[in-house]
């Protein structure tokens, strides 16, 4: 028989530490629940999804777009920059005769000036200056290019140095706006998940669980499907974009990726994600951790 | 010399609200559980029989008067105190058997223990033990939806039973099974209270309860109108083409 003293005041931190809800335990039973309404929990993860995925095609077209201006604007290259070896020797080409130059950037008209000039005549000097010409050359013809095609979607006017280029306000209305739709439609799939789930949760009591224990059940389940639409709509905002660019505006868009920009928007979206879905299930695990075991049993007949 | 009681109400009351109505649901009920009693609570519905099994359970408080399990108010227990005592000392088994979905039958016997931190190997070997006790050994990785009514409620037995409590609480345990697996449940909890001395306590409409219960109390009208010991029962049991009726010989009055 077990011991005879049945009823002991055991104060908070004795039961804390004697209650638990190992973690792991806790992950399996929100994996089955999710297994189980698996339709639904596609709905709010599809929300996130589309949330997310929104606020990554706005921010990735601003980092790509930022890059490609940039690049736009730059200033045009020199020397080594121009053929990898030459050091900070510069190289013109006129009437099939190839001149070592020197020459500097004019701020005002955006173009190099020359300085100086002298003909070449060694044969392997005159080989190296034709290639640098060529690549200097074929930098000109891209960088125009790109101010063309940059022109023609209205990102840079003709002749205009543009400061770089920032969110909208409607932008950022329409995100807020996304965001709140993702969660209020969270915040309704998991009360009716709550609802419809009294007596399981009324039986947990009545076996001793404490409310902390069902308020995780809950979160780590809404956790679960947003980190999942969180994950798609990241990538699935930003490949799109990608796709695009590069459709639009050719290669150059690699060979400006901005990679640590759209690596922390990344970052943002799986936070806010993540933020989401804690949020709109904060409501809902309140509602279930505070039910009465009583109140759960009756479900008259 | 005292008898160890180990549920006991003094003149417990409750009123509910309902709208403009106050209803009066218990008008004080005394009572004296002794441990490893088997009692059995009848009453027609709306007799409070419910709300008095909520009261005994902890589920509940009165609004006036007292219940002392094992000589502590219950009313002076905080949501944790009430938890520990749910998971450790008190065994719930309803007439909706409760189990819980998306658990198997063995997970389903260990999750109390979980909750008192049993850790895992200790619980499983401890929950097919008692699936085994209850006559599921071979079901022991089986989903609710593929359990009978009777075998689910042999589940929820052998959860009640998972971690050794002193009272095992049964809100009509046959209400929703036929006559002779309702039986057969009967049968097992009267082999558990038994075996292990446990204290049971049921609110029942089943006349099958009586023949094994220790003492059976009769709630009318949220008072107590009978108690009697189970021996004292002439219990008449007819039968209508081969199957049981029961029927309660009136005892002394």
């Amino acid at each position: 028989m077990t011991e005879h003293r049945i009823v002991e005041r055991v104060d908070r931190r004795t039961v804390g530490k004697q209650m638990t809800l190992p973690f792991s335990k806790a992950l399996e039973i929100s994996i089955k629940s999710l297994q189980i309404r698996f339709r639904r929990s596609l709905i709010t993860v599809g929300l996130i999804m589309l949330a997310i995925a929104f606020l990554m095609t706005i921010l990735t077209t601003n980092a790509f777009q930022n890059a490609l201006v940039g690049r736009a604007q730059a200033e045009p290259p020199r020397g080594d920059q121009v053929l990898a070896g030459v050091g900070d020797k510069e190289y013109a080409a006129a009437d099939s005769k190839y001149y070592a130059v020197t020459t500097r950037f004019d701020p005002q008209s955006g173009k190099l000036v020359e300085t100086s000039r002298q003909e070449i005549t060694d044969k392997a000097e005159q080989e190296m200056a034709k290639k640098y010409v060529a690549a200097l050359d074929a930098w000109r013809t891209e960088t125009n290019d790109l101010r063309m095609r940059l022109s023609k979607r209205g990102v840079l006017a003709e002749g205009v140095e543009a400061a770089a280029i920032g969110i909208t306000p409607q932008q950022k209305w329409l995100i807020i706006l996304s965001l709140t739709v993702a969660a209020v439609g969270i915040t309704n799939a998991m009360l009716m998940s709550v609802a419809e789930r009294y007596r399981e949760i009324g039986t947990m009591k009545c076996l001793g669980a404490l409310d902390s224990f069902i308020i995780r059940l809950f979160l780590l389940e809404s956790v679960f499907q947003g980190s999942a639409g969180t994950v798609v709509g990241v990538v699935l905002g930003f490949l799109l974009i990608c796709v695009y660019t590069i459709f639009s505006y050719g290669m150059v868009t690699m060979e400006t990726f901005p990679l640590v920009t759209i690596l922390t928007y990344g970052l943002w979206g799986f936070v806010l994600g993540f933020g989401l879905s804690v949020l709109g299930a904060i409501l809902p695990a309140l509602r279930a951790a505070r039910m009465q075991p009583v109140d759960a049993m009756r479900v008259e007949e | 010399m005292a008898v160890s009681y180990i549920v006991r109400t003094v003149d417990v009351k409750k009123v509910y609200q309902m709208g403009k109505v106050e209803v009066l649901a218990l008008r004080g009920i005394n009572l004296e559980i002794e441990e490893g009693e088997y009692l059995s609570i009848m009453g027609p519905s709306g007799s409070g029989k419910s709300t008095l099994f909520n009261m005994i359970g902890g589920l509940d408080k009165p609004s006036t008067g007292r219940v002392y399990i094992d000589e502590v108010d219950i009313a002076q227990l905080d949501a944790y105190e009430l938890a520990w005592l749910r998971c450790r000392k008190i065994g719930y088994i309803f007439q909706t058997f409760n189990i819980i979905p998306v658990m198997t039958a063995l997970e389903n016997v260990t999750l109390p223990m979980i909750f008192a931190g049993m850790t895992a190997d200790e619980s499983r070997d401890k929950g097919v033990e008692l699936l085994k006790k209850v006559g599921l050994g071979d079901r022991v990785t089986h989903k609710p939806f593929e359990l009978s009514g009777g075998q689910q409620q042999r589940v929820a037995i052998a959860r009640a039973m998972a971690n050794d409590p002193a009272i095992i609480l049964a809100d009509e345990p046959t209400g929703n099974l036929d006559l002779n697996t309702g039986q057969e449940i009967i049968g097992l909890l009267k082999q558990m209270n038994g075996e292990s001395g446990v204290t049971i306590i049921t609110a029942t409409h089943d006349t099958k309860m009586l023949k094994a219960s220790d003492r059976i109390v009769w709630i009318r009208d949220g008072m107590v109108d009978r108690i009697a010991r189970g021996d004292e029962l002439n219990i008449q049991v007819g039968t209508v083409d081969g199957s049981e009726t029961g029927g309660v010989g009136a005892g002394a009055h």
